[in-house]
């Protein structure tokens, strides 16, 4: 299957471009980048058939595309690939707005295209494996969590897009918190009952932000997410039998308590999460089945952020306002 | 000069200061600042403002030129720290340079320069005033800003209204030095056995700093001038790391008397993992970050200890630094610009709150 490669900046360069050097199942024919000192220094590294800034062009020799652009223009570019009956894979988030998230959603639908959208860490060995833990009720029934993240912001953007307002649709939530609340929402499969929401924009984007949620089934929790700091970072889930943490960073590992007993570490298989994303993209197409992450669930976190930003609060941060003296 | 009334440029708005500035400026002032950013990847806390961020960098005279636009007053905080120490220099001296031709062209009207007390050598004198004879030294960093405040007297010299700062040992949130090192500095056991450490620290609170770089603006007696701008009063150094400690819940007492646990196995063991960090880390640091991050969650106080362990006490190189009894006087601030910063117990309490905040230390409350 041939695919195209839409946008060739930090994600593309860092996740797909080492992947799809030699990659069987999908054979890489396209880039479309408007920048050609980029362009140019790709043009040593692959023979396509298309490389430059023109979309359209690129769609003629490819079957499907993954699309790495700055969030805006995840919409705009989904929606012509998929009038041009390309498949899509998107880097999150899906769209910055859930009516275009919707309309995609139903442009895919009705033309039998597959759409997926790039929450990568469903791949890791270990968060099936929780999945699994909460399914069968190894540790009982769920009763809470708490998901802390939090890592001084080093991504080498290239556009500057992820702090623009417009551009970008969100801060930390809309960036790191999608990932996380994909998580949350998959190993949970329930709906919000309620939440509050808070962050510390002060007219720009958020950096920081807090979230206080109860689930349909009664299930409570907190999540904290930042980009000024590195947090404890560690998803900890509460049971009626235990409790089970993972950290983000440390993706292989579990760890568990049962009960009064000690702490155990658990290691599972490594994992390829970007490799299995794209192997079960082109498996959902040549065996027309969903794939794994589904478009609606990408939308269920955005609903969700959209929910949070209409609800905002101010952290309240004694510290920001501190007087010095007069 | 009305501050509230001014079109601000900010250089070095993604660091520490300058970030502080930005926020400053908008929440005291409502004053969206241009920001010239370098690295978009160091622009999180500045995003969560409605400032402009300007992409450029101190060599590039025409992204100066864009991201000054019609500002009329400059706060320049870069400096070049890089691991180049001629591209420092040249973007410390160079960058001045470019900046200050391109503020005469456009009439700015304030240029608030941040210098160093670096720039008075490694061994200053026990009472530092403004008057006080510079001392180029090995230390580039210093010696490159003795350079910039060269340029900055030539530039007055052509109608510039430059004021020049020197900050001493800047603390607050986000302080990269002086608060977050610090902590991790306690945390790791940095400041242990310290009975026979007795010099002086000279600490300021970044809000006390950036009123008082205000200040220059708002008073046109400071054109032309150099300030020094301190806390009210030096602390022991001991004072400074121990407050940090308060805050880590450390037992001060104990650690100053090398009587807890980690000075007994931190003499016989520490040296020896010092050394073979290479080695260790060659051939178990996978293995080791799994093990410490199950020691973090299953085993926090070992985990700590271990921290300590390998974190050593006050090396010898740095005795001579925190035994120095420099006192950098306010005076000059305090008559010429009103300015009058809090204590530093004070300074430490929103310290203490954001340290707690972003996890840097536990909550024990």
């Amino acid at each position: 299957m041939n695919i195209g490669l839409i946008g060739a900046g930090a994600i593309a360069q860092q996740a797909y471009f080492p992947l799809l050097k030699g990659f069987p199942e999908l054979k890489l024919t396209a880039i479309v980048e408007p920048d050609e000192r980029i362009t140019n220094e790709l043009s040593n590294r692959f023979s396509l058939s298309y490389m430059g800034p023109d979309l359209e062009a690129a769609l003629k020799h490819v079957d499907a595309v993954i699309i790495c652009v700055p969030n805006f223009l995840h919409y705009p570019i989904a929606k012509l690939c998929l009038e041009n009956g390309k498949h899509v894979l998107c880097e999150k988030p899906i769209t910055t707005s859930v009516r275009d998230g919707e309309t995609i959603l139903r442009m895919a639908e009705a033309d039998s295209l597959t759409l997926s959208v790039a929450h990568v860490r469903r791949f890791y060995p270990a968060v099936k494996k929780i999945k699994e833990i909460i399914a069968t009720g190894t540790l009982g029934a769920l009763t809470g969590f708490d998901f802390r993240e939090g890592t001084v912001f080093s991504w080498p953007t290239v556009t500057g897009f992820i702090f623009d307002k417009e551009k970008a649709g969100g801060g930390v939530l809309m960036d790191i918190g999608v990932h996380l609340l994909d998580l949350l929402f998959w190993w949970i499969d329930d709906e919000v009952s309620s939440f509050n929401y808070a962050d510390d924009n002060l007219g720009g984007l958020e950096s920081t932000a807090e979230i206080n949620m109860t689930f349909r089934r009664g299930v409570t929790g907190h999540v904290k997410l930042t980009r000024l700091a590195v947090l404890n970072n560690f998803y900890t889930l509460n049971f009626e039998n235990g409790v089970l943490s993972w950290n983000p960073f440390v993706p292989r590992r579990i760890y568990i308590r049962k009960n009064y007993e000690q702490m155990t570490s658990h290691k599972t298989e490594k994992g390829a999460p970007v490799r299995d994303l794209l192997l079960d993209f082109s498996a959902a197409i040549l065996d027309k089945r969903p794939p794994f992450i589904k478009g609606e669930e990408a939308l269920q976190a955005l609903r969700f952020i959209k929910a949070c930003y209409a609800s905002r609060q101010a952290i309240p941060m004694k510290w920001l306002k501190g007087e010095a003296s007069p | 000069m009305n501050l509230s009334a001014s079109r601000i440029f900010i250089t070095g708005a993604t660091g520490f200061i300058g970030g502080r500035i930005a926020e400053r400026l908008w929440l005291d002032y409502k004053i969206p600042a241009r920001c010239l950013v370098q690295n978009y990847a160091a622009a999180s806390r500045l995003s969560r403002l409605p400032v402009t961020m300007c992409p450029g960098n101190m060599l590039d005279k025409k992204s100066l030129v864009l991201g000054l636009g019609e500002s009329n007053v400059i706060f320049h905080c870069v400096y070049g720290n890089s691991k180049d120490p001629v591209l420092n220099a040249r973007v410390n001296e160079e960058g001045l340079q470019n900046l200050g031709e391109i503020a005469i062209q456009r009439g700015v009207e304030r240029l608030i320069h941040l210098s160093t007390v670096a720039v008075y050598g490694p061994e200053p004198p026990e009472m530092v005033t403004e008057e006080t004879p510079l001392c180029l030294s090995e230390d580039e960093y210093g010696s490159s800003k003795i350079r910039t405040e060269a340029i900055c007297h030539n530039l007055r010299e052509r109608g510039l209204p430059v004021v020049v700062i020197r900050p001493t040992v800047v603390f607050g949130p986000f302080s990269p030095i002086w608060t977050i090192g610090a902590i991790k500095r306690v945390l790791s056991g940095g400041w242990e056995n310290t009975a026979d450490i007795i010099g002086l620290c000279n600490p300021v609170h970044i809000d006390d700093l950036v009123k008082g770089l205000f200040l220059c603006v708002e008073n046109d007696a400071a054109i032309g001038q150099t300030f020094i701008l301190s806390g009210p009063e030096p602390i022991s150094w001991n004072d400074f790391f121990n407050a940090y400690k308060d805050v880590a819940g450390l037992n001060r007492s104990s650690s100053a008397t090398g009587q807890n646990g980690l000075k007994a196995g931190g003499s016989l063991i520490g040296p020896f993992l010092r050394s073979n960090v290479r080695l260790l880390r060659r051939f178990i640091e996978p293995q080791m970050i799994d093990i410490y991050e199950w020691l973090k969650i299953s085993r926090p106080a070992v985990a700590r200890k271990l921290s300590a362990l390998l974190g050593g006490g006050v090396k010898e190189n740095e005795k001579k630094k925190y035994n120095q009894k420099t006192v950098y006087s306010i005076e000059k601030a305090r008559k010429y610009l009103g300015y009058s910063p809090r204590s530093f117990a004070a300074g430490m309490e929103d310290t203490t709150a954001w340290l707690i905040y972003y996890e840097y230390v536990p909550n024990q409350q």
